[in-house]
């Protein structure tokens, strides 16, 4: 006489992902003594004992799909029958989609990447590129970049901005915000800073690098404004550092609000050029708003400046690039990790660097953005 | 690397036995099977399942979504629904899983948490007690759902940012939920801004889901 064998719902420790060898413990039922498997097709497991006598399922699933399979087993001498099911996921890598922005019907198109290169008493460079996840969802890029040398007056301007995610058009307020600093900024060095003063640099920079964050977050209000839109629908961070030669050698400063990194890269000096404003859960950040430096001394804190005879690189980044390649805010305040990074970074032209914002890292995929100042060397 | 750790909290009380747990463990699986699709997903969403009858039991540690095993809900005949414990568990648990940015490393994404009941809190002085400290446990959201006519949906509205309302506790139903579930999940890795009034709004719900705040 045939018995029939008790059914019973299996539970494995963890899934697989496809084309990946795994292992997983068989939680329940518990107390098996055989294991016979009809496997399936596409697939190359085995079920074997451990050395506590769990029974582990290790191979590799080809699909990425549920995989669902019986087998027959024995516990206490009874046969039993057991629908094991193993989810299976897809390599994220393989699944990633470039998408086009539709932009039929939505306001302040920007191109997927930019980038650009400026030769002054410095050499300047500075890409960037619409991030991954972005790119999935045919969204657009957020983040925004100039860089800028005034001939006249010597002084080297490079910005980055990152439009907040969250805000529909962060897109234009990262545009509003580097477009004013470097249509304002040289004035406001022409006229305060035509030269690195020898005292009262702070306030030089309070009226050149200050007063220019306040008339970007002036030029964003007034584009909230203008078409009847909220403040924070055009949220963005902003950095700015500037950079000329002097006859003691190199005057470097910056101002920052919100997160990224501003650093300088010169033998063992400290690197970081900026004081992160992040909050205690990723992606949390300031925005550029009036708030943020409403106050004299918020403002001159958020200012950062530096002499040194030379340098090897001067770098502001978004976060899409500083997050992957500083595990910390520690780690950000050694000098080899900036030696590290740079000696990554492709800049044998902008569109080589352009490329070069695309590196994988898992689960780092928000826009990225950088503009770097190099010393002019002589052609050896 | 940055994980958004997400809490699930389902009621698995004697109310839920039969077609309405069924509808449950089918719209989980959907629910996961969506979320293996997104890249995004499945590099930075981890996953625990608590459930609530009797006793509150993490069914699944936070686990990474690519290595998140599949998973058979069971009630009991009947008895109790302890929400308050399930609340106590997920604070507790919040504070030892999740990583708060320091000097040292970046932060996690802020948590979300998703809610499911089809009754009222049994364990009324652990929930009066638990839900003040449920908010303030960092959560960047808390979406309840009150499923069937006997849920207290007042109860989900004292710590939810917003609570959905189910009118049968069948299959289609849980579906538009979950499917919204995986909606807030894959849009939950995005900039937020660093004071609440800043906080991204959540993707709009199915159509067929109604919502009570």
């Amino acid at each position: 006489m045939r018995k029939t064998a008790q059914y019973l719902e299996g539970r494995l420790s963890r899934a697989a992902t496809a084309g990946e060898y795994f292992e997983a413990e068989l939680l329940e039922p518990a107390g098996l003594t055989r294991i016979e498997v009809d496997w399936p097709d596409d697939a190359d497991l085995r079920f074997a004992q451990n050395a506590a006598g769990a029974w582990v399922i290790s191979g590799i699933v080809r699909q990425a799909k549920l995989y669902e399979f019986n087998f027959r087993g024995t516990i206490n001498n009874k046969d039993v029958a057991v629908n094991l099911r193993l989810p299976a996921s897809p390599d994220p890598w393989s699944i990633w989609k470039d998408l086009p922005v539709d932009w039929e019907g939505l306001p302040y198109p920007k191109d997927d990447t930019d980038q650009a290169e400026v030769a002054g008493d410095l050499h300047m460079m500075a890409a960037s590129h619409r991030g991954r996840s972005h790119a999935h969802k045919a969204l657009p890029r957020d983040d925004d970049m100039r860089i800028y040398h005034d001939a006249a007056t010597g002084w080297h301007i490079a910005t980055v901005a990152d439009g907040g995610g969250s805000a529909p058009f962060s897109r234009y307020g990262s545009q509003t915000a580097v477009e004013t600093i470097i249509t304002e900024l040289p004035l406001l060095l022409a006229a305060h800073m035509p030269d690195v003063p020898e005292a009262g640099i702070e306030e030089a920079l309070h009226a050149t690098l200050g007063t220019v964050v306040g008339m970007a977050s002036d030029a964003i209000d007034e584009v909230a404004s203008s078409t009847g839109r909220r403040l924070q629908d055009f949220s963005t961070t902003l950095l700015v550092g500037i950079a000329r030669q002097t006859d003691a050698g190199y005057f470097f400063a910056s101002i920052s609000i919100g997160d990224g990194l501003i650093g300088l890269i010169a033998d063992n000096h400290p690197p970081l050029m900026m004081s992160p404003d992040s909050g205690s859960f990723a992606g949390q950040t300031s925005f550029l708003r009036k708030e943020a430096f409403a106050e004299h001394d918020a403002l001159i804190a958020r200012i950062h400046h530096r002499t040194l005879p030379d340098f090897t690189a001067f770098l502001l980044m978004t976060d899409g690039v500083s997050d992957p390649m500083f595990a910390s805010e520690r780690a950000a305040e050694s000098p080899d990790a900036w030696v590290t990074l740079f000696g990554r970074i492709d800049r044998s032209s902008p569109g080589a660097l352009c490329d070069w914002l695309n590196f994988k890292v898992k689960g780092e995929h928000d826009d990225r953005t950088i503009a770097i100042m190099t010393p002019k060397r002589p052609i050896s | 690397m940055r994980r958004l750790p997400v809490y699930i909290l389902l009621d698995t009380s004697g109310s839920m036995r039969g077609e309405p747990i069924h509808a449950v463990n089918n719209s989980m699986q959907v629910l996961f099977s969506t979320l293996r699709q997104d890249p995004h997903a499945l590099d930075t969403v981890h996953i625990s399942l608590i459930t609530f009858d009797l006793e509150a039991r993490v069914m699944q540690e936070l686990t990474p979504l690519d290595q998140f095993p599949a998973v058979d809900l069971k009630t009991p005949d009947s008895g109790p629904t302890f929400l308050g414990e399930a609340l106590k568990t997920v604070g507790q648990k919040v504070k030892s899983e999740v990583r708060v940015g320091n000097e040292d490393g970046n932060g996690d994404w802020a948590p979300l948490l998703f809610v499911m009941t089809d009754g009222k809190p049994s364990d009324t002085q652990t929930f009066n007690e638990q839900v003040e400290a449920i908010k303030s446990a960092g959560f960047a959201a808390m979406v309840g759902c009150g499923a069937g006519p006997s849920a207290d949906v007042t109860a989900l509205k004292r710590f939810c940012t917003s609570v959905a309302m189910l009118d049968t506790l069948d299959g289609p139903g849980f579906e538009q939920f979950f499917q919204w579930v995986s909606d807030v999940i894959a849009d939950g890795s995005r900039t937020q801004g660093a004071s609440p009034a800043q906080v991204s709004e959540l993707p709009p719900p199915p159509s067929e889901i109604n919502i009570v705040i």
